[in-house]
Formats: C-alpha cells, structure tokens, sequence
C-alpha cells in the first residue's frame, strides 16, 4: 500500500501535471489567437469592441496560470467545452471511446492467446515447423511495423480475396458477426507485433525452464511429456512473460492511434487525427489528455503487478539506478 | 571497452588518440564481419540499393514527380510507368524514390540531432552527478513516460503541420533514450582508475569527459543506433501516414500511403509501392542490428 502511494506520489501525479501543463500551453502556443480561430473568416467583421468582449468571455485577458486553473478545474469535473463542430467535446470522447475499447480488447485477446499458444507450440516442437512458423511470424512482425502490416492485410485479404471489409466498424451490439468482420484485420494488425513479442519471450522462457532440474525429477518419475509441461514447466516460464504483456499494453494503446487511420475506424486515434487536421484545440486537448492519462495509469497497474509477481522490487525502489 | 589493465598499472592518458584509430580500424573489421554473415551482407546490400534509389536514381531519371502526366489516374503498372501511376496521375517510380530520400534525409537527421542532444544531455547527467543528475534524470522520465506519438502529435500542433515539425518531434522522441544510454556509459567509466589519472595529471573535467571518457561509451550506441533509426524512420512514416508532415506536393513515403489509401480497392499498387520500400528498409536495418548485437554479445551468438 506505501509503495502504491509512493507511486503515485512521484509518478503518477507528476506526470499528469507535467502533461496537462504541456497540453494546455501548447495549444497556447500556437500562432494565432482562439478568438480569431473560433471566429474564422468572420474576423475582419469584427469590430475592436466585439473582439475584446470575446477575449473576456473567453477568459483570454486573465494570467496564464489563472487560465491553467481554471481549465484544470472544468478538466477535473470533466467539462472540457465545446468543439469547432460545435458539440461538447465529452459527446465526441464518449462516441470514440467504445471503438478504441473494443479495437483495444480485441487486439489485447488475440495477441495475448494466439503468442501464448504460439510460443508454447514453438519451445514443444522445437526446431520444426510449428517452431519455424513462430520465427517467420515474429520476424514480419517485429520487422513490419503494425500500420504497415494492416496495410498489407487490407491488401491481401479485403481486396484480392475479398473476405474482409475495407473499412469502417459494425457495434459489436448490433451484429455481432459483422462486427467480428470488421475487427478481425485491424484486431490482427495490432494483435499480430504483441503475439510476435509475447510467443517469443514464452518459448525462450519455456526453454530456460526445461533445463532445470526438477523438470529432470518430474520426467525421471516417469510423468509425460504434456503433464511435465502443463503442470511443471508452464507456471514458473509465466512470469517474464506477463512482464512483456504489461509492456505490449502500453504499445497497444499508441498502435490504435495509427491503424484506427488505417482502417477508418471511429476511435480515438481518428478523432484525434481529425482534430489536428481541423486545428481543433480544445478536441485535442481533451483526447490527448485522456490517452496520456490513460497510459500513464496502465504503467501504474503494470509496475504494480510486478510487485504482486516479485517482492523485491518493492524493497529495491529507492535505491535503483535509473 | 577499454581493456583489462594489470592491477595497479595506471592507462597512459594519451590512450585517446590511439583508441581513435583503432576505432576505425576496428570499424572496418567488424563491416567486413558483418558482410561475411548472409544476413548482413543482405541487409547491407538491401541498404545500399535503397540508397541508390532515393539519391541516385532522381539524377539518371527526368521524370518530375510533382508534374501530372499524360497517362491514366491510377494507372496499372507499365513499361512508362514501372510502378503506376497515382490519382493525378504522377509517376508513382518517381515519386517513390524521391518520397524515400526526403524520409531517410529527414529521419537521420533528426536521429543524429536527438542523439547529440541525448548525449549531452546524458554526458552532463552522469557527470556531474548530484542534484542536476536527479533533475534532469527526472525530466527524462517524465519524457519516457509520454507514449511518444502523442506527445509528437502535440508538438506538430504548435509547430504546425510540416517535414521540419516530424523532424523535430523525430529528434525528441530520440532525447530520452540516449540519454539514458551515454549516462549510464559515463556512470561506468567515471569511477575507473584511467579518469583518475587525467585528474592526477591535472586535466580538466572536460577534457577528460569527451578525449577519454567519451570514446569508451560508444560501443554501447552502435546496436542502439540502428534500433533508433528503425523506430524513428517508423514513427515518421505513420505521422507521414496521418497527414501531420504534409507539405503537398512534394512527397514522402507516409505520404504516398495516405494519398492511396482511398483507392485501394481500384489501385492496390498506389499502397504496395511504398509499403513494400518502407518494410524492405526497416527489416535490413532490423537485420543489421541483430548481427551487430549477436557480434557484440557472444552469450546471444551461441545460444540461439
């Protein structure tokens, strides 16, 4: 419990700090002032009275810092004002977050249970084919960045074999099985570089494990081969590799932002690119925020974890060489 | 790394020049080790081919990239145009060259201005120890602890959307890493009886820091080089991709992806062209850092 508060003391909460700061003063610092961008071309009708009456409507004519709490205030009790489309920003965060989730799940399943099965199959059958096809689907992932991968899949499987659809997203609540359609190639995009990772720390793991001694105990005792790897081997191989699948989370979570692109899909990421390309502040504030937010809390629950799998790293804290 | 020196023999300060030369010697070892490998050889020669694509290619052939053509939009690949033709019916071979030189110009250069910065950074870190060393460590957290593409994204908002915005966003994403690295090379050398020495001999911090401390960090960056271009030139591509370092008309593989992207269906070479440059160039520098780490670390070599 200390060391979760110490976490968060010198962890979580500085750098939510340090982000929020960077959020809002970068959209401060962007040439041109908001008034002028809220009012767009209408601008050169805008006598010198109107505008400054905008500017203090605004909150625009108050110090900075002032500004900063004002906005961390409404940020807080998650108000995070309107958008240039003119609906509230937490209408567009609430319509894109079930997408990302969704997208997120999926990727997070299927990497996590297709590199665990892949990874034992390859240390079980080591050297031959199944162990062949682990290499060759680890070496084009890891070799391949993920938007590259989905790019090529669309190409493969939505154009020439037309099996799958280009783009967009059905609700998993509506139709199900259209929906599992649309998730599966950017599901496999982003599923595909965690599988590759997670396969290939499980099958060196398995290894390093296969070698000690009291696998040599249970064999001599006369156990097969299955129940030697299912009952003895597999638990102790787990660990590091629940390591790489709190880092392949993180990796997840910035993956969506592009392949959400790749394939059209509402998430996020889209939202977020829209938002850059419309110049629209206060959108971007908020999505930024929320994925740093977001990230920063998943590492929280990731380090956590470590401690829940190894004690020493909770006596080890203070004194590390970072 | 330094050699082992007989206990209590004192390294000659003038080691510096030596180790100079024999880091380039040593380079040239180790390239010709790298070609005896198949894979290295691959990667390299993969390498070298893309190079003479984006650089030299442009020279022998007249075909302006920017310039519309007569043929089809979305043209088929054919004998005027090897690699099709894109909606407003550019040449798509010559777009694809010059888009892969403007990525690979951009991208190591912000590589080589985020590393030189890390490294300083680094350096001062390690070196001083103390509270800047705290300080700044922090700081580099704080940086690290940002999921990179966004905090790229925000620094396009304030810099504007453009080449030179990714490039800078290219080069901060390289700070923290090497940062890391050089203080925790510093941090290795700093206590070794070599720097006591140039301190017995009354050279100055600096002097010692960069003529001899510096030159034994750098083994560390060479398998960390490689790695750091392939993550950069990927991040530049799908900020590319995004449309965030657009500066029409004027091409980057990112950009060829993006621009195709719609017509998929129609013109599957639109996309192919530049995802298949992009995957051949990341996988050869992939391939390079693997032989490069398996020459460094002999534990790996054998293993598997």
């Amino acid at each position: 419990m200390a060391y979760v508060l110490r976490r968060l003391i010198t962890q979580l909460i500085p750098v939510l700090f340090v982000a929020s700061i960077l959020i809002f003063v970068s959209v401060r610092l962007i040439p041109g002032d908001p008034v002028a961008a809220a009012i767009g071309d209408a601008m050169g009708g805008v006598d010198a009275e109107t505008y400054d009456r905008l500017r203090e409507e605004l909150g625009l004519t108050r110090p900075i810092y002032e500004q900063y709490w004002i906005w961390i205030g409404d940020v807080l009790t998650l108000d995070f004002g309107d958008s240039l489309t003119g609906l509230p920003v937490t209408e567009i965060l609430w319509n894109a977050i079930p997408a990302s989730v969704e997208l997120a799940g999926v990727a997070i399943i299927l990497g996590f249970t297709l590199g665990l099965l892949l990874g034992i199959a390859a240390a079980v059958n080591r050297g031959g084919p199944l162990d062949w096809f682990a290499a060759g689907w680890t070496g084009w992932n890891i070799g391949v960045p993920s938007f590259i991968a989905g790019l090529v899949y669309l190409i493969v499987f939505a154009v020439w074999f037309d099996l799958f659809p280009v783009s967009g997203r059905v609700p998993l609540t509506e139709d199900p099985i259209e929906a599992l359609k649309h998730l599966a190639l950017p599901g496999l995009a982003l599923g595909g570089i965690v599988a590759a990772n997670i396969s290939r720390f499980t099958r060196q793991s398995l290894l390093d494990t296969m070698t000690e001694d009291y696998i040599r105990t249970a064999r001599a005792k006369g156990l097969t081969s299955t129940a030697v790897i299912a009952r003895h081997a597999l638990r102790p191989s787990m660990i590091p590799v629940v390591t790489i699948m709190g880092l392949e989370l993180a990796s997840i979570l910035s993956g969506t932002l592009v392949i959400e692109t790749v394939f059209t899909w509402p998430g996020l990421g889209r939202a977020l690119i829209n938002a850059v390309n419309n110049r629209d502040y206060t959108v971007i504030q908020a999505t930024t925020l929320l994925l740093v937010f977001v990230f920063v809390v998943v590492n929280l629950l990731v380090d956590l974890a470590y401690v829940g799998l190894d004690p020493r790293i909770r006596i080890g804290g203070g004194s590390e060489s970072r | 790394m330094s050699r082992a020196t007989p206990a209590g023999q004192v390294e000659a300060p003038q080691l510096g020049d030596v180790e100079r030369y024999r880091f380039l010697r040593s380079a040239w070892t180790e390239f010709r080790a790298i070609m005896r490998e198949p894979r290295g050889a691959l990667a390299v020669s993969v390498l070298l081919l893309l190079l003479f694509f984006a650089f030299i290619f442009p020279l022998l052939d007249p075909t302006d990239p920017n310039r519309p053509g007569d043929g089809p939009k979305n043209g088929d690949i054919s004998w005027d145009n090897p690699m099709g033709t894109d909606h407003l019916s550019r040449d798509l071979l010559a777009r694809n060259s010059i888009g892969l030189g403007r990525t690979i110009k951009h991208g190591f250069a912000a590589v080589l201005v985020g590393w030189l910065v890390g490294i300083v950074i680094g350096y001062t870190a390690g070196w001083k120890g103390g509270a800047t060393d705290t300080l700044i460590m922090r700081g580099v957290d704080v940086l690290l602890a940002f999921p990179g593409i966004i905090f790229a994204i925000l620094l396009i908002t304030i810099l504007g959307s453009g080449i030179f915005s990714v490039a800078v966003a290219i080069a901060f994403f390289n700070i923290p890493g090497s940062a890391r690295l050089a203080r925790a090379g510093v941090l290795r050398e700093r206590e070794r009886d070599y720097v006591l020495a140039g301190r017995c001999l009354g050279l100055s911090g600096a002097r010692i820091l960069l003529r001899h401390v510096a030159p034994n960090t750098f083994g560390a960056f060479t398998v960390q080089v490689p790695l750091a271009i392939v993550a950069s030139v990927l991040i530049m591509a799908a900020l590319n991709f995004l449309g965030l370092g657009a500066e029409l008309p004027d091409p980057t593989l990112g950009a060829i992806m993006q621009e195709g992207r719609p017509f998929m269906r129609d013109a599957p070479h639109f996309v192919i062209g530049p995802v298949v440059i992009l995957a051949l160039m990341l996988t050869s520098l992939n391939f390079l850092s693997d032989v490069l780490t398996e020459r460094l670390d002999p534990v790996r070599r054998r293993r598997v």
